[in-house]
C-alpha cells in the first residue's frame, strides 16, 4: 500500500515538472511554487488519508520526509 | 545539497539586523507610487512595538541566512475589544530564489505560532501585481476586503 501510494505521488510530481524524481528529491528542487507545493501538499494528503499538521510541514525538506510523516508517523485522518 | 529552509519566531531588534537588507527589494518589488513615496521605516517605532510584545515575527532562514519574513501587529481590533488580540500582517516577504514552497511553511509557522499566543484571527493582504489569493484561500483564509489607494497630494 505504502509502495502504490508512494508511486502515486511520485508520477504525479514527474508528470507536474516533467522529469522523474524519487524520494530522495528535495522539495526546492522541484521548482514548485508555494501554492504549487501546497498543492501538493493537500494532493498527498488525500493519496494517504492524512492531515499534515504545521510542525510537521515544517521538517518537509525531500519527497521521502513526507512520505516518511505520512507512512509512519501521521495519525490516520 | 540545497540549504535546509526553515522557519521560526524570532525577536524583531535581534533579526532586525539581518531583514534589513532584504527591506529594500521587498519595497522595489511590491511598494505602489514608489516615485513619490520612498522606503523609510519607523525603527523607533517598530522597537518601541516590540518592546511591547506587539510585534510578531517569523523568520525564513535556509541554513543560517536569512531569506524572509511574515510580520503582524499584536493589537486588540478597535471594534472587537472583547474579541482579544488579533493579528495585523504588515508585511511578508521571501527572496525570490527561495520561494520554491517556502512560502508554504512561513505561512503554516505563522498561524501556528500565533494560535500558540492565543490569536483567535489573523488578517493579510497580497498586492494585485502579486496575486497570492489562490494560495491563501488553499490556506484556509477568506478573501473580505478589497483596498484602495490614492495619492492625495
Amino acid at each position: 500500500m505504502s509502495l502504490a501510494n508512494r508511486e502515486k505521488v511520485l508520477q504525479m510530481v514527474a508528470d507536474r515538472i516533467g522529469t522523474a524524481v524519487n524520494s530522495g528529491s528535495e522539495i526546492e528542487a522541484l521548482g514548485f511554487d508555494s501554492l504549487e507545493f501546497l498543492e501538493l501538499l493537500q494532493a498527498i494528503e488525500g493519496v494517504y488519508g492524512v492531515v499534515f499538521p504545521d510542525e510537521a510541514i515544517q521538517r518537509f525538506d525531500t519527497l521521502g520526509d513526507i512520505f516518511n510523516y505520512a507512512e509512519v508517523d501521521a495519525p490516520a485522518n | 545539497m540545497l540549504p535546509r529552509i526553515s522557519c521560526q519566531v524570532e525577536r524583531w531588534l535581534d533579526a532586525l539586523p539581518e531583514m534589513e537588507p532584504l527591506f529594500p527589494q521587498h519595497w522595489r518589488e511590491l511598494a505602489v507610487n514608489q516615485d513619490e513615496i520612498k522606503i523609510d521605516l519607523d525603527h523607533e517605532k517598530y522597537a518601541n512595538l516590540a518592546q511591547q510584545d506587539m510585534v510578531h515575527l517569523v523568520t525564513v532562514r535556509a541554513g543560517c541566512r536569512l531569506v524572509g519574513y511574515a510580520i503582524a501587529f499584536i493589537m486588540p481590533h478597535m471594534h472587537y475589544k472583547s474579541a482579544g488580540p488579533m493579528a495585523m500582517t504588515d508585511m511578508y516577504f521571501i527572496l525570490p530564489e527561495f520561494r520554491h514552497g517556502a512560502g508554504v511553511k512561513l505561512f503554516r509557522e505563522f498561524e501556528r505560532s500565533l494560535r500558540a499566543r492565543g490569536i483567535r484571527q489573523a488578517i493579510t493582504s497580497c498586492k494585485l501585481h502579486q496575486d497570492h489569493t489562490r494560495f491563501f484561500e488553499k490556506l484556509g483564509w477568506t478573501w473580505t476586503d478589497k483596498t484602495f489607494v490614492k495619492l492625495l497630494s
